[in-house]
C-alpha cells in the first residue's frame, strides 16, 4: 500500500516535470561550449549527437569508418549533428567549434569537422577543414560531396542516412587520395604522453646502467690483486666476504673480507664498512613510467589541429 | 681601505650593467619575435586575399558564357581586382594609413563581387552549372578564410601593441623604433562576405 502511494507520488511528479523536461529538451540552442565533446570520454566516439539525429546503428558505422580513417591516415574527423545553434552563423560556428575542439594532429592540422544543423534558420551542413587538409580536400570537393551524397537525403528529411553517406564519401575520397600514409611518415599518435615516458624510461635505463658499471668498476678496483706481505708477489686476491653487520638506513654495515695469496697461501682478513642504505625513490619512478599508456585508456581527445577556415557549406 | 670602496663600486656597476643588459636583451628580443609574428599573420591575410583574387579570372570566364549581358558588372569586378592587386602593404609598414588603403581596395572588390552575385541570381542556367557552383563554394570558403586570418592578425597585432606600449618596454620600443601596428576594422557592409543564398 505504502509502495503504491509512493509510486503514485512519483508518477505525479514525473507528470508535472515532464512538460518542463520536454520543453527544455525540445530544441536547446547549442553554443560551442555546450555541444558535448564526446571524444573526451571515449576515443572511439567521433560523433556528437546530443539530439539523437543520427540513428545509433548509423552512428556506430560512422564511428568505425572514422576509426579506419584515423588508423590509416592519422586524419581526425569530428561529426556533430544538432538541431539548433540559435542565431549564430553556421559557417562561423563551425570555424569556432573547430578551434575549440582542435581535431587533427598538432602540427599536421589534419582535422575535419562535419557539422549538421537541422533547424531552419541555420539549416546547413558544413565541412570545416584543417590547414593540413586544404590540399587534399579543397572547398570545391567538399561542396561536391555535400551536394552529391548528403543533400538528397537531407532534402528528404533523412538526416541520419545523409550523414552516413557523406562520411562514407569522405572516407572513400581520403583513402583513395594521395594523402601520405601515416605509416610512411611515422604515426605520431600518442606522441604526447607515451613518447615522453619512453624518453624518461630510456634515460632511466642509461642512468641505471651507468650506475651499475660504476659499481662494477669500483668493486673491481677495490678488489684488485694486492702485494702479498709474505712473499712480495702481487698475488693477494679477494676470496670472499662475510657480513658481520648489515647496513641499515641509519648505520653503516660491516663486512669481513677474506684475501688469499695465490702464490704462498697467505690469508688475510680485512674489515670494511659498507655504506648506509639510501632511501631510494627509483622503484616509484619506475612505477610511474610503465603505465604511461594509462592515459590512452578509454578517454581521448582531439590532437590539437588548427583550421584556417577552409571548407564549404551547403544549405537547402 | 680605499681599494675596498673602489671594488664595491665596481661590483655594483657591473651587476647593474649586467642586469640592464639582460633586461634590454630580453625586451628587445621579445619585441622582435612579436614583430615577426605580426608579419607572419599578415602574410597569411595576404595569402587569402590573393587566393580570392586568383579565383576571379576563372569566375569571370565562367560567368561570361552565361551572362554576357552583365558586362558592366563583370568589368566592375575586373577593375576592382586590378586595383586590389596593386594595393599591397609592406609588412614592416603596417600603419593606419596603409591599412586603410588596403582595406578600401579589398572592400571595393568585395562589393563588386557581391553585386555580381546578386545579378547572377537571374540566370538559372548558370546556377545549375556545376563549375560555377563549385567556384562559388571556393569563393565562399576563401571569404571565410579571410575573416579567420584577419581575426588572427588582429589578435597577434594586439599582443604586439600591448607589449610595446606598456611600461617599461615602451621606452625601448621608442628607442629602437618599434611602431604600433594597425588593426583590421569591421567595415559596414563592404567587407562582408558576398552572401548569396540559392
Amino acid at each position: 500500500m505504502e509502495r503504491m502511494r509512493l509510486t503514485g507520488v512519483c508518477r505525479l511528479a514525473l507528470l508535472l516535470l515532464f512538460p518542463l523536461w520536454l520543453s527544455a529538451a525540445a530544441s536547446p540552442s547549442y553554443t560551442i561550449e555546450t555541444i558535448p565533446n564526446v571524444r573526451l570520454a571515449d576515443r572511439n566516439n567521433y560523433v556528437s549527437n546530443p539530439d539523437g539525429i543520427i540513428r545509433p546503428d548509423d552512428a556506430a558505422r560512422i564511428n568505425s569508418l572514422l576509426r579506419t580513417v584515423e588508423d590509416s591516415l592519422g586524419i581526425e574527423i569530428a561529426v556533430v549533428a544538432v538541431k539548433s545553434i540559435g542565431d549564430n552563423d553556421a559557417r562561423m560556428f563551425a570555424t569556432d567549434l573547430f578551434q575549440y575542439w582542435k581535431p587533427g594532429k598538432k602540427g599536421k592540422d589534419n582535422g575535419l569537422l562535419i557539422q549538421l544543423v537541422t533547424d531552419p534558420p541555420q539549416r546547413s551542413v558544413v565541412f570545416e577543414t584543417g590547414y593540413g587538409l586544404e590540399g587534399v580536400l579543397p572547398d570545391a570537393i567538399c561542396y561536391r560531396m555535400q551536394q552529391r551524397y548528403m543533400l538528397p537525403d537531407f532534402k528528404a528529411g533523412d538526416y541520419s542516412a545523409g550523414m552516413l553517406k557523406g562520411v562514407e564519401a569522405v572516407k572513400n575520397y581520403l583513402m583513395a587520395s594521395d594523402y601520405e600514409r601515416a605509416s610512411i611518415i611515422g604515426d605520431e599518435q600518442e606522441m604526447d604522453d607515451e613518447e615522453f615516458f619512453e624518453i624518461i624510461g630510456i634515460f632511466l635505463i642509461i642512468f641505471i646502467l651507468s650506475a651499475l658499471i660504476a659499481c662494477l668498476i669500483r668493486s673491481s678496483y677495490m678488489h684488485r690483486p694486492r702485494v702479498c706481505p709474505r712473499c712480495g708477489q702481487k698475488t693477494l686476491v679477494y676470496a670472499g666476504r662475510q657480513v658481520l653487520r648489515r647496513a641499515t638506513y641509519d648505520s653503516e654495515g660491516l663486512v669481513e673480507e677474506l684475501w688469499r695469496c695465490k702464490n704462498c697461501g697467505y690469508t688475510e682478513k680485512k674489515n670494511r664498512t659498507t655504506d648506509r642504505l639510501q632511501r631510494n625513490d627509483t622503484p616509484i619512478i619506475f612505477g610511474n613510467t610503465t603505465p604511461g599508456s594509462s592515459w590512452g585508456g578509454s578517454g581521448g581527445s582531439w590532437g590539437g589541429g588548427a583550421s584556417g577556415g577552409g571548407g564549404s557549406i551547403s544549405r537547402w | 681601505m680605499k681599494h675596498k670602496a673602489l671594488w664595491i663600486t665596481l661590483a655594483v656597476v657591473a651587476i647593474l650593467g649586467i642586469s640592464l643588459f639582460s633586461w634590454v636583451k630580453g625586451t628587445y628580443n621579445t619585441m622582435v619575435a612579436q614583430d615577426e609574428n605580426v608579419k607572419t599573420a599578415w602574410s597569411q591575410v595576404e595569402n587569402q586575399y590573393q587566393r580570392r583574387m586568383d579565383l576571379i579570372p576563372n569566375l569571370v570566364n565562367t560567368v561570361k558564357g552565361y551572362a554576357a549581358h552583365e558586362k558592366e558588372t563583370l568589368e566592375g569586378v575586373v577593375s576592382a581586382r586590378a586595383q586590389a592587386t596593386q594595393t599591397t602593404i609592406d609588412p614592416s609598414n603596417l600603419n593606419e594609413e596603409s591599412m586603410k588603403k588596403f582595406q578600401a581596395a579589398q572592400g571595393e572588390l568585395s562589393s563588386a563581387l557581391s553585386r555580381l552575385m546578386v545579378v547572377l541570381e537571374r540566370y538559372p542556367d548558370l546556377k545549375a552549372n556545376q563549375n560555377f557552383s563549385e567556384l562559388q563554394a571556393q569563393l565562399e570558403g576563401t571569404e571565410n578564410r579571410i575573416s579567420v586570418e584577419r581575426k588572427r592578425f588582429n589578435e597577434v597585432a594586439q599582443t604586439y601593441n600591448t607589449y610595446i606600449r606598456s611600461f617599461p618596454s615602451n621606452i625601448l620600443a621608442g628607442m629602437f623604433g618599434f611602431q604600433p601596428k594597425a588593426y583590421f576594422t569591421a567595415e559596414t557592409g563592404a567587407e562582408k562576405a558576398p552572401k548569396v543564398e540559392f
